[in-house]
């Protein structure tokens, strides 16, 4: 599979230093954009079409943390994609979160969305330090079911932002 | 230090000269248009022959002569006026619910609206054909040459169709199209190489028919657009409307026909511009007399300028950002210049926004730096644009939902992947249908195409697998392929949105509007000749009032006579090789009697003379 890290010339971790992301990005498309061979033949112009829709690719992946995450681990058990079982308890947490979520969305209780945004929040960031471990000691299964939970706490958060947007402009 | 330069023979000077290539910036706009020519990072707007910069995005097409565009076309009478003809680009009849001059009628294909002229059906993008004509005309005039390549704006909200319908247009025109740029990403160009302007910043750009609004960040010669948002249908021709409207009610004067609503909307725009400099402006309507202030103004266009405001909420969000994180505010659009506007974007922002470049030259001065790019003139710091499309592309799958594959905002080009399945046992053909929008409903999204793919191999249910994929390339169009991957039959389309044309139908256009050219250069040059004949004819009957008793004998004088009456005669038709036949004629009959006149007027010029040097 196509390893994003060694296309932009990153070195493979979970963390990245995004100012030099963003440097690669740039020199990369500053070479292969197709306005750089706008009198190319066509031939050319359809690689740089390609190679620069890589990059685009590429550069949404590592830039995004999950995401970038995501590709590691798939990288590091070659591409291979596994549905981890996630623990009962966790899902439960997750079922009774969205309840109180429905709850306080309507009884317009903006006190109550907060403290679920940090409780989901900072589940999230005790499971990226795991993750952070889980992949040193390249224990996949277990990063795999850590990447399945922080999804799920991700989309969480993005609902209750999109719920306080939703305030924000009526 | 150089002591000898060795050239390789035949070669002459090593230097070879390259001509510059010929590339403009085109803004298509809604109610002006513009074009202008980059030179070594400065870019200027040329104007027309009378030093005019805008040229009117007006059309009059007439039953039987060739249509006029931009002021001529303003001046003239009779025929059909198309205005605003941009807002119907790539639009259907049933998408227009807005009142407008000129009447509109519906494809016989059910495709893209068509307004009704003198001279028939006319498409938009042939309305915009002939104003990008006149374009390029005036740049070869200004460049003394053919134009190698465009660049041509279109707002970033503008979907598939309105792009495809904009290309159209130029090809139409006979103009080689190098890019379709949206235009704040043209405006923020212009702001970043001509004003050297960095950081992130909103680009709120309020035109005649469109509102767009962009975050880029500008750095070190990459421009990447962040994110765009917008309304295609909202702009300064609104608040017209929304002041024509208040009018109405306010005088209590009927509005009968559509010639009257033009006029009251024009006398809305007047006083419009004057509160942009004085506090309260004055409306005639027939017998009523009243007056427009500013804060009747406010009121009056502050729902308008509400939702653009909320877009520009929207925008900041889609890219994560607050207000605090802009580090400047660029105003675009000839609406901007009300201050009213100016007053409510520094509130949302907090910063004074700039204006020193004219928002109305601004996207066209940015587009020619792009264009001058583009057709490989290169010069100092590479600049290099990275831009997104404004909206998700997807297809339809089950239950009438749009599976996203494209979301917006996804830096161009693009290539996206997705698999689907068959449903049915046997099923051997897929239909995909393609969308455009943010809805979960495909019904509350843009159609843009639909095609098949064939000749899957009989399966049970759910075991085809068909690869999608979506390419979206520099410029903003879609290419979509569809292939069942297990039997490998492909099929692909470059989408042809369903309100667009077809191949054919632009052909078509292509080939009239050559024929048309040639007859407009008939046209022009019977005029030329019918001007001369008549120059030629009365400096002839002013000589014979004033000599021709004197210097000519009376066969003479009726030859003459006679040659003038003919030529007269076919000054009135529409032959212009005639018109010239007989000016040459006439030019040889009366050379002998312009000879005796010069004799005769240097005799006198000498007589003159001698008589003063005598009196002195």
């Amino acid at each position: 599979m196509l390893n994003y890290f060694s296309l932009l010339d990153m070195p493979v971790a979970v963390d990245l230093d995004r100012a030099l992301l963003d440097l690669q990005y740039r020199e990369q498309q500053l070479r292969w954009h197709p306005d750089r061979f706008a009198a190319a033949p066509a031939a050319e112009r359809q690689q740089a079409l390609q190679r620069t829709s890589l990059l685009n690719d590429a550069y949404l992946v590592l830039k995004t943390p999950l995401r970038r995450a995501e590709h590691l681990v798939e990288l590091l058990g070659d591409g291979v994609t596994h549905n981890a079982r996630l623990p009962i308890d966790f899902l439960e947490q997750q079922l009774s979160a969205r309840e109180s979520l429905e709850s306080a969305a309507e009884a317009h209780d903006r006190q109550a969305v907060e403290v679920l945004r940090k409780t989901a929040e900072a589940s999230a960031s005790e499971r990226w330090s795991r993750l952070r471990e889980q992949i040193a000691e390249h224990d996949l299964s277990s990063a795999r079911v850590s990447l399945q939970e922080l999804q799920f706490l991700h989309k969480f958060v993005e609902e209750v932002e999109r719920l306080e947007e939703r305030w924000l402009d009526s | 230090m150089v002591l000898f330069s060795i050239a390789e023979p035949g070669q002459g000077s090593a230097r070879q000269v390259v001509r510059r290539k010929r590339a403009v910036g085109i803004d298509l706009g809604t109610t002006n248009s513009l074009v202008a020519v980059a030179k070594e990072g400065r870019a200027r707007v040329l104007p027309d022959a009378h030093g005019n910069r805008l040229l009117p995005s007006l059309v009059r097409f007439f039953e039987d002569a060739v249509p006029l565009v931009g002021d001529q076309a303003l001046a003239a009478d009779g025929g059909t006026l198309v205005s605003s003809s941009k807002r119907l680009l790539g639009r259907g009849l049933s998408d227009i619910n807005y009142p407008l001059p000129y009447a509109l009628q519906a494809a016989d294909d059910g495709g893209m609206v068509q307004i009704r002229t003198e001279a028939g059906p006319v498409s938009p993008v042939q309305v915009g054909a002939e104003i990008l004509k006149a374009l390029a005309g005036r740049a070869e005039d200004a460049l003394g040459g053919s134009i190698d390549g465009v660049v041509i704006t279109v707002p970033a909200y503008f979907d598939e169709a309105q792009r495809q319908s904009t290309q159209a247009a130029a090809r139409i025109a006979g103009l080689n199209v190098l890019r379709l740029l949206s235009e704040p990403t043209a405006a923020a160009v212009a702001y970043g190489l001509d004003q050297r302007l960095t950081g992130t910043v909103v680009i709120y750009d309020l035109g005649g028919g469109t509102f767009d609004v962009s975050l880029m960040r500008l750095d070190q010669g990459v421009f990447t657009v962040v994110a765009t948002g917008g309304n295609s249908a909202l702009g300064g021709d609104d608040f017209d409307r929304v002041i024509a409207d208040w009018l109405l009610q306010e005088s209590g004067q009927p509005c009968g026909s559509k010639e009257d609503y033009r006029l009251l909307l024009q006398q809305a725009r007047a006083a419009k511009h004057q509160l942009s400099t004085a506090e309260q402006a004055r409306v005639q309507i027939g017998s009523w007399q009243g007056s427009l202030d500013r804060a009747k103004l406010q009121q009056l266009i502050d729902p308008l300028l509400d939702q653009t405001l909320l877009a520009c909420r929207r925008v900041l969000r889609d890219a994560g950002l607050q207000v605090g994180d802009i580090s400047d505010v660029v105003l675009v659009g000839g609406s901007t210049r009300t201050p009213r506007v100016r007053e409510r974007v520094k509130q949302l922002f907090g910063r004074e926004p700039l204006s020193s470049l004219d928002p109305d030259e601004v996207v066209a001065l940015g587009a020619a730096l792009q264009a001058d790019l583009l057709v490989g003139n290169k010069y100092g710091d590479a600049a290099l644009l990275l831009d997104v499309i404004p909206l998700s592309l997807g297809i339809e799958t089950m239950g009438g939902l749009m599976e996203r594959i494209v979301p917006r905002n996804s830096t161009i080009p693009v290539v996206r992947a997705q698999e689907f399945t068959t449903f049915k046992d046997g099923q051997t053909a897929m239909s995909l249908h393609v969308y455009q929008g943010e809805r979960e409903l495909v019904s509350d999204c843009r159609s843009l195409a639909r095609f098949d793919l064939r000749g899957i191999p009989p399966m049970v249910a759910g075991a085809a697998r068909v690869r999608v994929t979506f390419q979206i390339d520099a410029d903003g169009l879609l290419q979509v392929q569809a292939e069942e991957l297990t039997s490998g039959v492909k099929n692909s389309v470059v989408v042809k949105p369903s309100f667009g044309l077809e191949e054919t139908q632009i052909a078509a256009m292509i080939r009239s509007s050559m024929e048309s050219a040639a007859l407009d250069k008939a046209q022009r040059s019977l005029r030329e000749r019918r001007v001369e004949a008549l120059r030629h004819l009365e400096a002839l009957h002013a000589a014979l009032q004033q000599d021709g008793a004197t210097l000519l004998d009376d066969d003479e004088r009726s030859a003459l006579e006679r040659a003038m009456r003919e030529l007269d005669a076919a000054t009135v038709g529409t032959d212009a090789r005639l018109i010239e036949t007989l000016t040459e004629q006439l030019n040889a009959l009366s050379r002998d009697f312009a000879g005796r006149r010069m004799d005769a007027g240097i005799r006198a010029a000498l007589a003159g003379q001698q008589i003063d040097a005598i009196g002195e």
